[in-house]
């Protein structure tokens, strides 16, 4: 059965990318890790040891809680009218459980992610180790606590998500306990140790922190595999007539799509989804970086640095976005693929503003920074744009093709990291030399805009003959 | 005056040759059925014909080359999909407010008010369209079909999920939608509601105009003899 199951996430992927890109994303991993091998004394003398292989693992364990949250999905699954039927969805036609679907699901995820990049990073390693250097021995426990620390993060995504539909309450105790042992972790009232067994076991290799790694992931994964329900009952639901009351004349000719989007939202409780997807990873960069101290707010400047952050992650939203439903009814309409795609920009924009600007506030205030707010607020709102119109131009309304299309993923990066660090680079030197951050941030916005306009523009002639 | 002019129409999907250069003609005021077995091309047929997807060949709409400007054929045809396709968090009044407001009806409201009334939607006005049984999906989609008053329609299986009651209802409707000048296009394999309702019938099978049936012929067994069959192998 496991094997149906791979076979019909291969299919899937392969739908969403091209059968070439697919099998050479495991090679591109390789290629990157061979480079980043070489460079390793570089980076540990710059930002040391212990920071580097915190900040290794530590991302690892983040990828690991986006990646588990796949409970969401297999509800939607289930939920929603999908064209296609899911394997997932077995329970609702034939004598199976869905906890062994989920499990089934839970493990073939986990087979895709350690083939997809668990194991091509220590092939990368191994076949770079004659010139690194690096011991057998360290490749070896990299390996293991990279995979520990995925799976610390993957089980209790796992969990979570699970909890969510099961019971709310649940999940928000559940929530709260994890939120408060990490922030213990993150003020220093817990151990490093204590709250990232893996980093613990690779710093000291003290066979404990194993032990503890692997009972974590085994409880939070059972837990869950506990919780999940026998049967999915969806309450029917009454819904009055939201959508003219949100059409805002200020959207023009848009404004029906417009507050389509936002009735989706409203109706898909995209808000919970943005909890999870959005804030938690937020909160967990926070609670990692007061860790390593890469960030710590007592350095000046924090609100601009928090501002490039955010625009960055508020990108999760877009793939939300564009999953929400089935749009396979706009072809019946008079509209095309680049209408939609120009109604997600401006959903989004408005959505993530609207979330983020707060939080933004709130950030300054805290740190003491109000008078760097509407800096913030524009470096925000720029890169936001800029960020959504690449994504746009490389995936339309296929936001799928991010996670495993090496070559999205490549032009995704060399479009990002470099305007991305410049971003930082100028906010850090704001107060150095006022006059020169004021000259900096308006030109480098400013070319940043003009990116995000021709992204736009050829995102309209790139998607225009796609179907919906 | 011809409402479909269509000629020597190509479709392939890789290697496959959905269409294999495909010639018809519907009028305007008429009620065409395209009949075929699963598989024989007619929901491609469709949507090239309404600019959902590209083909190669000679294709007016109202005059309109969908390949070319497939929005502007969309905008004057009424199309009823094969799948009940319908948005995931709207109710039904609100799907075909959004209909109106992107076909720019005007009177949204009051049309949508009507169509609720007149489609039997009313009990369902404020339930979530994903949570509708199939057979009010498909009445729905009948009526966003319709709502905008389209000179042509498209309808791709309009009766599938209906119960006989809907059926003969529909029936009734679509003749009346004719009596008043406009133009039908359907697809159906139910061939008793096609022969009475339609006048000319093309039969369709591995992507080319078999046959093409006037009123008077034995459709069922003109059919069949397009398709390779005799009405005797079927018989029991």
């Amino acid at each position: 059965m496991l094997r149906t199951f791979l076979i019909e996430e291969y299919r899937r992927h392969i739908a969403y990318v091209k059968r070439l890109s697919f099998y050479l994303f495991p090679l591109y991993v390789i290629a990157f890790t061979g480079l980043f091998a070489l460079l390793f004394d570089d980076i540990v003398a710059e930002s040391g040891y212990a920071t580097t292989m915190l900040t290794l693992l530590g991302g690892y364990a983040l990828y690991g809680v986006g990646s588990g949250a796949f409970g969401f999905l297999g509800q939607q699954y289930m939920q929603r009218n999908f064209r296609e039927f899911y394997l997932i969805s077995l329970p609702a036609l034939h004598p199976i459980r869905y906890r062994h679907t989920f499990m089934l699901v839970y493990i073939r995820d986990l087979v895709y992610y350690s083939v997809l990049m668990i194991f091509p990073v220590t092939a990368g390693l191994a076949l770079t180790q004659p010139v690194s250097g690096f011991s057998w021995y360290s490749i070896a426990r990299f390996t293991l606590c990279s995979f520990l620390a995925f799976m610390y993060g993957y089980s209790l995504s796992f969990l979570m998500s699970i909890l969510f539909f099961r019971n709310r309450a649940a999940f928000a105790a559940v929530g709260l306990a994890v939120a408060l042992y990490l922030a213990g972790g993150a003020v220093g009232v817990l151990s490093r140790a204590l709250v990232l067994p893996f980093y613990a076991l690779y710093m000291t290799s003290d066979f404990r922190w194993f032990i503890a790694s692997v009972v974590f992931c085994i409880v939070t994964t059972l837990l869950g595999y506990i919780a999940t329900p026998d049967e999915f009952i969806f309450r029917e639901r009454r819904a009055g007539k939201l959508l003219p009351r949100l059409e805002f004349r200020a959207f023009g000719e848009s404004r029906t799509l417009v507050a389509k989007e936002i009735t989706d939202m409203v109706r898909g409780r995209v808000f919970y989804k943005v909890i999870a997807a959005y804030v938690v990873p937020v909160f967990l960069l926070g609670v990692l970086s007061r860790i390593i101290d890469i960030a710590a707010p007592e350095v000046y400047g924090s609100t601009l640095f928090y501002a490039v952050m955010l625009g960055f992650f508020s990108v999760v939203l877009y793939s939300w976005l564009t999953n929400l439903d089935d749009y396979s009814y706009m072809n019946l309409l008079p509209v095309r693929m680049p209408d939609l795609l120009r109604i997600h920009i401006i959903t989004y924009m408005l959505v993530s503003t609207v979330l983020t600007l707060p939080l933004l506030f709130l950030l300054s205030a805290a740190l003491g920074e109000m008078y760097l707010f509407p800096v913030a607020a524009w470096i925000f709102t720029v890169n936001s744009f800029y960020l959504i119109t690449l994504i746009v131009y490389l995936t339309g309304n296929r936001t799928y093709s991010m996670l495993f299309d090496p070559e999205v993923i490549v032009k995704f990066g060399v479009a990002t990291i470099l305007p991305e660090v410049a971003l930082l680079i100028i906010t850090m030197v704001g107060y150095r030399d006022p006059l020169l951050f004021a000259w900096s941030i308006g030109i480098f916005t400013s070319v940043l805009l003009l990116n995000a306009v021709l992204y736009y523009s050829g995102a309209k002639k790139r998607w225009l003959e796609e179907e919906f | 005056m011809s409402a479909i002019v269509v000629k020597n129409l190509v479709k392939e999907y890789g290697s496959v040759r959905a269409l294999n250069g495909i010639s018809l003609t519907v009028e305007e005021g008429e009620f065409f059925c395209l009949l075929g077995p699963n598989g024989a091309g007619k929901t491609t047929f469709i949507k090239v014909i309404t600019g959902q997807t590209r083909g190669r060949g000679h294709v007016r709409v109202l005059g309109v080359d969908p390949m070319r400007d497939p929005v502007e054929v969309r905008r004057r045809t009424g199309i009823v999909p094969e799948t009940e396709s319908v948005p995931t968090y709207l109710t039904p009044w609100e799907y075909l407010y959004l209909v109106c407001r992107i076909r720019g009806v005007e009177d949204a409201e009051d049309r949508v008010e009507r169509y609720i009334r007149e489609f039997d939607l009313r009990e369902y006005e404020d339930r979530l369209c994903k949570e509708l049984s199939k057979g009010t999906r498909q009445r729905l989609m009948i009526a966003a079909a319709f709502i905008h008053d389209p000179p042509l329609a498209v309808l791709d299986e309009p009766f599938i999920n209906l119960d006989p009651l809907y059926q003969r209802k529909f029936s009734r409707y679509f003749l009346k939608k004719v009596d008043e000048g406009t133009t039908l296009l359907m697809c159906t394999h139910i061939i008793e509601i096609a022969q009475k309702l339609c006048r000319r019938f093309a039969v369709i099978y591995r992507g080319q105009v078999r046959a093409m049936i006037e009123d008077g012929e034995d459709v069922e067994s003109a059919f069949l003899r397009a398709v390779g069959y005799d009405a005797e192998d079927l018989s029991d």
